[in-house]
Order: structure tokens, then sequence, then C-alpha cells
């Protein structure tokens, strides 16, 4: 394995930014961290880089531990929240530092330059100050400064977090190309599901500082492991039941239940297997108290025996329900039903 | 527009004025005086006083000290900024509070203060005379180079901590951490990182410090005694004992031409400090101290500041309370301890001649003059600070704004000079006028004045008063509530501002001032300059009351200044 993350704990003060984190990359991986916001996420790529010290646990370089071994001396590279771009230097000089730093010849130095201006779209920019950049070609020029150096390993820092949602669409499929292009090992640390399942080979979800899921983007969207995984991708319908032959007793009543489990559980009904269809094979039946129109989809939340369930539909689906509409919804409880764990 | 520019210029007219009459005209007359013999030509005056070898010892040794002291100052504040900006830790604020107490310190009171710790009867050269049985002071401070030196380190340190440890300390941390991760060792970072991004405000803060050095006056006049002389003290002796006005004036016009370049220089250095950065919030920027190392060095550089900037205070204040010996006056002999007797003292007037009043009168008429110097600083600034605050781009403003802080880089014995060549006959005889004083002090207080007063008139903004009226203040509860709350603070603190600078000036004041009407520094420096335990023990006496007055002043203006990042 390039690099293992061993069980690494942080605190400062009271609270514990990392409790026990622990995960694997491999060569040309690209791995997503995400999480809500303090779940310890900067901290661990601090960590990584060696800007802080882990209270315990270990950084597993190539089979050797990294304590010890100061930041500059890690060959890695770490783009930051809001880039930090060297003020009093404009694009080239900003770029050329970590070449400098490793005592590059001056014709690979230029001709680096020019290959990573290239390849983040800015030919031109070399000579401009970096006041006069837009926040779009600041996260360009911070993207080429830590990929010139060739770093063996890329953090990047919630790189897309301060650009509005347009600019962000379109930076984070040129991101998903570049970084596929160099076939460059990545941490990539986001709050923001989609970026981390668009762009990486496997995420791990953290929540207060551990590794609640480590898995393929597919495979945590199909098969969340517990609530907490289930609650951040937006999956809201958790409830509490009873698994006695082969049904769960619930809040909103009696369901077919999935086959190995027994006794008290928590599970989750999928909100978007459910459909309005009336070809079952299985039935709820509620009335419908909100209704958001959201763009392609439509959410619909419904009230059933004073629990609240939650499903989307395709706007383009003629029969959307109003609200206050009793309604009967169809799913398959192979595909709805899923027991998480506690 | 048109309405908003002769309002402008409205509130113009009476600062412009006095600026005018108790400024330009006075040094406009020193320049007269100066150029007066100059038929062979405009700079004839300048190149005979430079001919004189002890007017170029003069000129050399001002500039040889301020650099000394510039550089001794940056060396001690450098790392005390750096900690200020980096880390939180307890004592961190009261630290910083200390550290403004000398800037608003009266030079006599910290002349009187190194006196009292190292001079001949200062605490160090007693106790060590005592621990190994001397007979004479083995620490020879009083009248060397070092006592001016210490002096200027204790005083401009904290411009130094403060100027730069503010900017520090808003500087974006993740800059030397990208740095890092591209592969910069700690010195590279430094070098390549924090120096450059520092450089403008270092020197900013240096430039200032050197300003402020190049002219200091009282420090050096008694600390430094009569070998060493600066442009200013030779003004003064030239003026005052010599009576040689001419060349005081030569000597006052080299020194403002000096000092002119070096506030352009700075206020050019202080525009690029102000550039945007992308500057960052404190809590964003600080740390707590956390490992060993960091927590040895941090004590270190706190104790180091403590000592420097607090035992001349603490000595000057102890020792006016400390009789040493059997001091044989008329009135009886005092014994050695804890005494009040030079408070006491204060109240006497032992010369019993003409022209010599007893020292706590000067008490008096300090006040006098600084209650004086408040309602004309005030009523000068208050107008120039609202036509500044109304648009501060407007070409008018842009032109007067610079010209305002002129004062600033001015030196107090020049100003004197200045009022003695140019107020003392027919059309302005203001020689026995008792505005005479107060109106030098004005012009000293006034940028200061000017400069607490406009950002908080600035601050109030036409959004703030909406925000308050749609609130449902009515427009008198939004003047209530929101104008006089905001002006009334920043008043206060220019106030105080202009009744410390009054009370603790020297520069002018040792020019002016008639030996009927003395201030307080005046009779300071009188009671030092003669011999005697119990007039250096009233000297210190009197020191200690001003010292407390002053720091007063600044605990005030600490508590009511609004601005967090304040303009100097």
């Amino acid at each position: 394995m390039l690099l293992s993350i061993n069980g690494i704990r942080k605190s400062f003060g009271e609270t514990q930014a990392l409790r026990g984190i622990a995960f694997d990359v491999a060569k040309g991986e690209i791995v997503a961290l995400l999480g809500p916001s303090g779940c310890g996420k900067s901290t661990l790529l601090g960590i990584i880089a060696g800007l802080e010290e882990p209270d315990s646990g270990s950084v597993i370089w190539e089979g050797g531990n990294l304590a010890g071994t100061p930041p500059y001396k890690r060959g890695f590279g770490l783009m930051f929240q809001d880039y930090a771009l060297f003020p009093h230097k404009n694009v080239r000089e900003n770029i050329t530092f970590g070449l400098r730093m490793a005592r590059w010849e001056q014709d690979e130095i230029n001709q680096r330059v020019a290959e990573v201006l290239d390849l983040v779209g800015l030919p031109q920019f070399g000579s401009r100050d970096i006041a006069t950049l837009s926040g779009g070609e600041q996260q360009r020029v911070a993207l080429a400064r830590s990929l010139a150096p060739r770093p063996h390993l890329l953090m990047l820092d919630e790189p897309l977090g301060s650009l509005d949602r347009a600019l962000r669409e379109r930076l984070l499929s040129e991101l998903r190309e570049i970084l596929q292009k160099t076939q460059q090992t990545a941490i990539y640390v986001t709050h923001d599901q989609e970026e981390a399942f668009s762009l990486s080979d496997k995420v791990v979800v953290m929540n207060q500082g551990r590794a609640a899921q480590i898995d393929s983007p597919n495979a945590i969207y199909r098969k969340p492991v517990n609530a907490f995984v289930a609650g951040f991708l937006g999956m809201n319908n958790i409830f509490e039941g009873h698994i006695a032959g082969g049904i769960i007793k619930s809040p909103i009543g009696n369901l077919p239940a999935p086959k190995g489990s027994t006794g008290d559980v928590t599970f989750l009904i999928r909100p978007d297997t459910i459909r309005l269809d009336g070809l079952g094979p299985q039935h709820l039946e509620g009335v419908v108290i909100t209704r958001t129109f959201r763009g392609e989809q439509c959410r619909l939340e419904m009230e059933i025996q004073a629990n609240r369930l939650s499903f989307s539909l395709p706007s383009s689906e003629t029969q959307i329900p109003q609200i206050g509409e009793l309604t009967q919804i169809d799913y398959d409880p192979t595909n709805t039903i899923q027991i998480l764990s506690k | 527009m048109k309405n908003n520019r002769s309002l402008s210029i409205f509130f113009w007219i009476v600062p412009l004025a006095f600026l005018g009459i108790f400024y330009f005209y006075p040094l406009g007359s020193i320049l007269k005086l100066s150029l007066a013999r100059s038929e062979a030509g405009l700079l004839t005056p300048f190149i005979e006083a430079f001919t004189s070898a002890s007017v170029r010892r003069v000129v050399g040794f001002t500039f040889w000290q301020a650099l000394l002291s510039t550089l001794l100052t940056l060396l001690l504040g450098l790392p005390g900024a750096y900690l200020f900006a980096r880390y939180n830790f307890r004592g961190k604020s009261i630290l910083r509070a200390i550290s403004g107490v000398p800037f608003v310190m009266p030079t006599l009171v910290v002349a009187a203060g190194f006196s009292a710790l190292l001079g001949p009867n200062g605490w160090v050269n007693i106790g060590l005379m005592k621990i190994f049985n001397l007979a004479d002071p083995p620490i020879e401070f009083l009248h060397t180079l070092v006592a001016i030196l210490a002096a200027h380190v204790f005083y401009n340190t904290t411009i130094v901590l403060r100027m730069v440890g503010d900017f520090w300390s808003h500087l974006d941390p993740r800059l030397g951490k990208a740095a890092l991760v591209l592969g910069a060792n700690r010195w590279s970072v430094f070098k390549e990182v924090s120096l450059p991004l520092l450089a403008p405000v270092i020197l900013a803060a240096g430039l200032l410090v050197f300003i402020f050095d190049f002219t200091s006056f009282g420090v050096i006049l008694i600390l430094g005694g009569p070998h060493f002389a600066t442009l200013e003290v030779e003004i003064f002796y030239q003026t005052i004992s010599l009576f040689n006005l001419p060349l005081a004036a030569v000597l006052s016009v080299l020194q403002l031409g000096c000092t002119l370049l070096m506030t352009i220089l700075y206020t050019r250095l202080s525009t690029r400090v102000t550039q945007p950065l992308n500057l960052q919030a404190k809590r964003h920027t600080q740390s707590k101290l956390s490992t060993w190392r960091q927590k040895i060095i941090a004590t270190g550089i706190s104790v180091l500041l403590l000592i420097i900037l607090t035992t001349p205070l603490l000595a000057l204040a102890g020792r006016s309370v400390t009789s040493l010996g059997v001091i044989n006056s008329r009135e009886g002999s005092l014994a050695p301890g804890l005494t009040l007797a030079f408070y006491q003292e204060l109240g006497i007037n032992r010369q019993e001649s003409l022209f010599y009043v007893p020292p706590i009168t000067a008490i008096g008429i300090s006040l006098a003059y600084a209650g004086a110097t408040v309602l004309l600083a005030l009523s000068m600034g208050l107008p120039a600070a609202w036509a500044l605050a109304r648009d501060r781009k407007s070409p008018l403003n842009r032109i007067l704004d610079p010209l305002i802080m002129l004062p600033l880089g001015t030196s107090a014995v020049t100003l004197g000079l200045g009022f003695i060549i140019a107020l003392a006959h027919p059309p302005l005889d203001l020689r026995t006028s008792p505005l005479l004083i107060p109106i030098a002090h004005t012009l000293v207080a006034f940028p200061f004045v000017v400069r607490s007063l406009t950002p908080a008139l600035q601050s109030i903004q036409p959004r703030l008063r909406h925000a308050a009226a749609v609130l449902g203040a009515s427009p008198r509860q939004v003047i209530r509530h929101i104008d006089l709350p905001i002006i009334g603070r920043s008043l206060l603190v220019a106030a105080t501002f202009a009744f410390t600078i009054s009370l603790g000036e020297f520069g002018a004041t040792s020019l002016l001032s008639r030996p009927e009407y003395p201030t307080v520094p005046v009779v300071i420096y009188r009671l030092l300059s003669r011999p005697g335990a119990l007039n250096y023990g009233q000297a210190l006496a009197l020191s200690t009351i001003l010292m407390i007055f002053a720091t007063v002043g600044m605990l005030a203006i600490e508590r009511f200044r609004i601005a967090d990042v304040g303009e100097f």
C-alpha cells in the first residue's frame, strides 16, 4: 500500500478532532474524505502533510513511518481551502516556488511551468498578479502550483468550496480530467457528496473523527451502513423496528423484512425507489404534507401514522399528488428496505 | 456635489487659518531667518554651517544614534511582535497594555525613571555599592550613549510591537504552511514568504521609530548630558544659552528637511502596508503555546519586555518615596527609609526668589494649559475631521489630509523656535500671552486628535442611520443612540490625547515657558539639573505624579477607542 493511515487521534484541548481514523490509499487512487464541517477532515490533511502532529497513530508511506519527517521533506502537495497563494509573487513565481525549493534546473523549471499552466488552461497567465485573478483562476493557479513539483501525493482541501455552483461544476469535471490524465494519487476533502462521488475511486465518510464507512462511491450510495451515512447522503427515512416471523413491526406499520435479520433493528426506506405506478408489489398509504420542486426531481413528504416519510419523483411524472391528498405509494422491499447497523 | 465641496471648504477654514498662522508662518520665519545672510547664494548659510566641525558632528551623531536606536528597537520588538501575532497565552492582554505605557510617558518622566534605575543614585548602583561595599557607583550610565539608546528602545518598542504585530497577526499562516508543503524549510519560509510580506510594515515601523529617535529631545538633553548633542538639543542650546538664532534657524531647516523627507517616505510605505493581502481574522492565525520550546521562548521574550518596559517606571515610583541617607535642610533632617517628604517638599518654595514658585503650583499651571489645549485642539480638530470624514477621496481632502499630519513630523523644539522668531513682535506679539503654550501644544496634539476623530465620524454611514430608522428610531433617537455615542467616545479619546500630550510636552515648552509660569516638565528639568538629594527626590516625586496622569490617560484611551487597528 502506498499510504496507510493507522488509528490517528488528535485533540485540541477538550475537543477530540480525530478519534482513531484509519484507511489506505493505493498508488494512482483518488480517495475522497467526505463529511460535515468540523468532522476533522482538514486536521487529518495537516497531519498527513506533516504540518501537525497526531497525539497517537501513524502515517505510513511506502512502508516507512513518517513521524518526525518535516513537511518539506515529504514530497506531498497540499492545495488549501482559499488557496493560500503568495500575494507578493505573481502566477509564475507562485508556481516555480516548489520547483526552486526542490532545486530544479532553470530550463526544467521553465518547461514545467509552461506545462502546468497549459494543463490548467491558463497558458498566458504567467506574469499576472495574484490580486487580479478571479476565484476560478486562483483555483487553477493553486492547482498548478501544487501539481508542478510532481508530488507523490496531492491533497486537496475543499478546493471548490468557495466558488459558485456553475463554476464549480465546470471546474469539477476539469479537475477530474487533470487528475486522471496525470494519474495523480490524491486525497480530496469535501463536504459535498456530489464532488466526492464524481471524482474519487474510494470514499471515506467521516463522522466525529472516525471513518463511518469506506467503500467505492457506488457501494456507499447503494448501501449506506448506518444512520449517519444514510442521513448525510440525504436519506432521512430511518426508523426503529422489531423483526419477528419475516415482518418488521415499525411506527409506519408492518413491513416485509429482508432476510437474515431478527430482533430490534434500525432500517432505512430509500427515497429513490418509491413509485406511484400502482404496480406494487408493496404499498404504503399516507397524506402528502410537503411538496418541493427541485428541478429534475420533486421531493414529497407524506405523513404515515404521525411519522414522516420522504421520497423523490421525477418532475416529468404527470400525476404528482397535491398537498393534503391521500396517496398510495408503491415499492419493492428488496431494494427499498435496508437494515442499518447501529 | 458642488454644495458638498463648499461645505467642506467651510469646515476647513478655521483649522487651516490656525495652521497657517501658528505652524506655517513660524516655520516660514525660521526659513527666512536662516536665509537672511545668503547674499552670496541661497545655500551659503548651510554650506557655512557645514564647514563647522561641530555642526557636522552634531548632524552625524543625530543620524548615528537614531540608526542605532532603531536597530536595537527592532531587535527587541520583532520577536515580541511575532509572539503577539501568532500566539495566545495567559497575560497577553496585560503585557500588551503595559507595552503601551512608555509611548505616552513624557520624556522627562522617562529620563527621570532611567536615572532612578541606573543613575549614580539609582537602585542598581546603590544595590551594587551595598553588596560589594563600594565607595563610588560602579555603573556609569548617565551621560553615555547607552543611556540614550536604552531610553529610545524603552520608548519605541511598542511601535514595533503594535504596528508589526497587528499586521502579522492578520497574515494568513497558511501561506507559510503552503510553502512548507511545497518543500521550503523553516528558513526558506521566513526568507521567501514571511519576510517579503512583512518588509513594508517593518520598514514603516522602523522609519517611524527613526523619526522619533531623530527628533528626540528631553531624553538626550538629560540622559546624554552636554557631550551628546543632536540637532534638536543643539537648536535648544543655540537658542536658549547662546542666543544664536540664525544658526538655530539653519539647524531647524536642516532638521525640517530631513523629517519631511522621512515623513513622505513613511506615508508611501504605510499605504503599501494597507494593500489588500487577503488578511485574515485573528482567530484563524493565532494558536496556544503547545510545545516546551515555544513556552520557554515565549516566557523569555515576555520577561525581557516586562523588565525593559517597567523597571524604569517602577524604579522612579519607588525612589520617589525612599530616602537614602540623611538629608539636611533648613527644616531639619530626613532619616533613611520610606518617606513622603519629597512630596511634601513640593508645596514649599525653598528658593524664595522672585521668579520661583513652589513646585506644586506647576501642577496647577500644567493642568490649566492642558485644559486650554483640549478646548483648542478639539475646536480645530473636529471641523477638520468632519471635512475629512465626509469624503476622504475628494481632491481637496487628498491634499489636506497629509498636510495636517505635518506637525507630527516637526520637532517640538523647532516649533518653539518658530514661535520665538515669529510671534515675539508685531504684527503678532504673543510673548506674554498665556495662550502661547496651549497653542504650541495644540499643534503637537492636532494630528492625534484628527486621527482619532476621523474614523469614528466616517463609521457613521448613512446605512447605520437608515438601519436605525427602519428599526423604528425617530430622527432624534437616531442622534441620541447612534451619532452621539459613536462620536462621544472618540471625542473622549481625542480629548485625552490632547490632555496627556500637553501635560508631558517639553520640547516647545522648554523654549517658550516663562520663569514665573513653569509647567511640570520644566520644573522637573530644573530640579534634575540642580545638585542635592532633596532636589533629586522632588524631581522624582513630580515625575511620578506626571507618570500617574499619563497612565490614567492611556488607560482611558485604550478603554474608549473604537477601532482595532489604529491609525498612527
